[in-house]
């Protein structure tokens, strides 16, 4: 059974990770992801940051007219990673369930 | 390394979940809001027909107006991908239901004694309003209900209240209400 991922396991992060998965490689930008998350700006930001330091997330800002936009999504190392911590947490529920 | 207890695990899980769920909901209405956009024009269009053209050409009208809204719908479903396993063919399903449900409408305008022609004005607001808070409530995606309980109340509204304008009333609470619930999903 995988372990436990220490980074992706904080609940802020584990949303921002559940949410990119979803997408399936297509990008999120900020406005949604903070919605989906129900994160305020600050947290979302720095929960992102430790993402992209651990290669799981990577953020890229542009511009749509006028107006700055940053999207975040999945790396195929974040992907990777969070299925592991998904199967880890099914693994530790049918664990507890044999008992 | 630490490690999770059954309940946190648990917990974690019905996370995932829950924020899959509201990604999906959020995705779906960005989906739907132009699509509502064109079926909210269509509706002023046809519910301004009603009040202005002669009731034998109503079928025309609305069975013109119908065609153009099922291909609109087909031209507007296909521009986007099913992700997070969506399953295929989501422009032709989508243009298969739009087109059951106007049938379902025609069907029964055929069916029923035409008596009286108000509540044929009125079926409509309510089928569609009827429609669009039960899938509301089914999907959890509170938008949809939403949109459907405001469309249905307004028809109600409008039918008891001032059935004389009941036409004209729907044209812009149906119709301009259609449209600009399209917006409010569009901006999910």
């Amino acid at each position: 059974m995988a372990g436990l991922d220490d980074v992706i396991h904080q609940p802020l992060r584990l949303k921002i990770m559940a949410a990119l998965a979803a997408e399936k490689g297509q990008p999120l930008d900020f406005p949604r992801l903070k919605t989906i998350t129900q994160a305020t700006d600050g947290n979302l930001g720095s929960h992102l940051t430790t993402l992209e330091k651990a290669g799981y997330v990577a953020i890229e800002k542009d511009f749509v007219g006028k107006r700055p936009r940053t999207q975040a999504r999945l790396t195929p190392e974040g992907r990777k990673a969070f299925r592991a911590h998904v199967e880890y947490l099914r693994g530790v529920v049918e664990a507890a369930d044999e008992l | 390394m630490m490690s999770v207890s059954k309940h946190e695990a648990e917990a974690a899980l019905s996370q995932i979940d829950s924020v899959t769920r509201r990604g999906m909901a959020l995705r779906s209405y960005r989906h739907a809001g132009p699509i509502l956009m064109v079926w909210g024009l269509i509706w002023g269009l046809g519910y301004l027909g009603m009040a202005k053209v002669a009731p034998e050409y109503w079928g025309w009208m609305w069975g013109g107006l119908d065609v153009v809204g099922v291909v609109g719908t087909l031209v507007l479903s296909s521009r986007f991908k099913p992700v997070d396993g969506g399953l295929p063919g989501q422009a032709w399903r989508s243009s298969l239901g739009m087109a059951a449900c106007v049938a379902f409408i025609l069907a029964i305008v055929a069916v029923f004694p035409k008596t009286e022609l108000l509540p044929y004005i009125a079926l409509p607001g309510l089928f569609v309003g009827f429609l669009y808070t039960v899938m509301g409530v089914v999907m959890a995606a509170w938008r949809y209900a939403l949109i459907g309980a405001v469309v249905f109340l307004a028809t109600l509204l409008g039918y008891y209240a001032w059935p004389q304008y009941l036409a004209e009333w729907l044209a812009l609470v149906g119709g301009g209400g259609l449209f600009l619930s399209g917006l409010w999903l569009r901006s999910a």
